[in-house]
């Protein structure tokens, strides 16, 4: 069957997606023209305004259409003395779903990888050492990835706090609460061992 | 099937769950390989899959990308850290960059772990690891056929100590009159001797980076820029 040059586009447009590719478009497509014709105009519309007034929180580089983000804007997180580093919004977002941490964010949108061109300019370290330059900043609490890069950024960062005076922090890294030690892999599990602490 | 000891030199997120991984082998030199599989919450390989720890990797299919099988380490995880770890970040760069496909040198990879040995011994001062960069970039040099003769110059004639020499990307070391641009014969002798000084270093660095800007063209290598603040601080 032939299709119009207009229902392309719409396949090829849904391609964009992550893990969409000719096939997913095509039922993303046609079952919105079939069945949903108002979700589609709504999704079209929200995805438009999304895209256009979504920017990045003058403070803390996280999404947000407002200039500054609700967390840096609430005046309890505002004096706060930690920054909490993450490498992406997601992650501001876990850390949030454990209602443990009561500070601020800086959102690196990436991490430190010069093989991908990625160096310190382009996460806005200048941005977090105008942070980090406040009084109130006591503390910055490394949450990178426990990746070689994300290992190499929070040391990068860390080495800024240094010559600050802040203090820096790395988050743990070992056994999966609720795991098997058995199941766990050698690094990790090695990981855990050198970091251990006395209880 | 293809079995390979080798390192991660590089690797991207590639669809919902796979990695695409630059691997130097000591067998086959630089191949590409996808992981399948392997961001998901339940593979252990992940860990694994991370540069600077020696592997066991077995590669199937016949193009130039290869399918990744199973995976073991052959050497617990190199935990760098600071200097040490942007040093070897760099290598990886430069390797990813300047290293043709598929072109086997078990001495370049063996100098490439020994460096990463080395580094874990070393305290993260410039001094110390420069001259360990500088070895490993000539040996790449030469593997490639790009590293002049430093004991004679074009014309075949030994190099005198208080001569003057610039490097022409053809001809190698030619005589030339005392200029910014030129090097003296007597450091590029210690260059040769890999006896380091800071003479030498200085001539090493200039000869390093006048070799290798042809093989990167107009994009600087990036590690470059986590040096610097290990170079304020030192001088």
């Amino acid at each position: 069957m032939k299709t119009t040059p207009l229902i392309n586009q719409l396949v090829d447009a849904f391609k964009v997606l992550p893990g969409v590719g000719n096939k997913s478009a095509q039922r993303m497509a046609y079952h919105l023209l079939e069945r949903n014709r108002e979700g589609g105009i709504q999704l079209s519309q929200v995805l438009h305004d999304a895209m256009q007034h979504v920017k990045h929180c003058s403070q803390c580089r996280t999404f947000t259409e407002a200039s500054l983000c609700d967390i840096c804007a609430s005046p309890t997180r505002a004096d706060s003395a930690q920054i909490c580093i993450v490498e992406s919004p997601q992650d501001v977002l876990a850390i949030e779903q454990t209602a443990e941490y009561k500070g601020l964010y800086f959102v690196l949108m990436g991490h430190l990888s010069p093989i991908d061109g990625v160096g310190p300019a382009e996460l806005g370290l200048d941005k977090l050492n105008e942070l980090m330059s406040k009084d109130t900043v006591k503390e910055v609490i490394l949450a990178t990835n426990p990746t070689v890069e994300g290992e190499a950024t929070a040391h990068y960062i860390a080495q800024m706090c240094k010559s600050q005076g802040v203090r820096a922090t790395r988050i743990a890294h070992g056994v999966p609460v609720g795991g098997e030690l058995e199941y766990i892999d050698g690094n990790t599990l090695s990981r855990a061992l050198s970091g251990r602490l006395d209880v | 099937m293809l079995r390979v000891e080798g390192v991660v030199l590089h690797r991207r997120a590639y669809r919902e769950t796979s990695f695409l991984l630059d691997l130097f082998c000591r067998e086959s030199g630089k191949i590409s390989a996808v992981a399948k599989g392997v961001r998901s919450a339940k593979s252990d390989r992940k860990s694994l899959l991370q540069p600077f720890q020696l592997l066991e990797c077995h590669l199937y299919g016949r193009h130039e990308l290869k399918n990744l099988g199973s995976v073991d380490a052959l050497q617990p995880a190199m935990q760098l850290q600071g200097l040490r770890l942007y040093c070897a970040m760099y290598l990886n760069e430069l390797l990813n960059r300047v290293l043709p496909k598929e072109e086997p040198c078990p001495q370049l990879f063996n100098h490439y772990l020994s460096i990463l040995q080395q580094f874990r011994q070393l305290d993260d001062s410039l001094n110390e690891v420069e001259p360990l960069l500088r070895e490993f970039e000539f040996a790449l040099l030469s593997e490639l056929g790009y590293m002049p003769d430093l004991c004679e110059d074009s014309h075949g004639e030994v190099l005198r100590h208080d001569g003057h020499y610039m490097l022409s990307a053809d001809e190698g070391l030619v005589a030339s009159a005392d200029n910014q641009r030129s090097f003296r014969g007597e450091a590029l002798m210690l260059v040769n001797a890999r006896q380091w000084g800071p003479e030498s270093m200085q001539c090493a660095k200039r000869l390093s980076r006048q070799l290798l800007a042809p093989l990167l063209g107009d994009k600087p290598l990036k590690s470059r820029e986590l040096f610097a603040p290990f170079r304020t601080s030192n001088s």
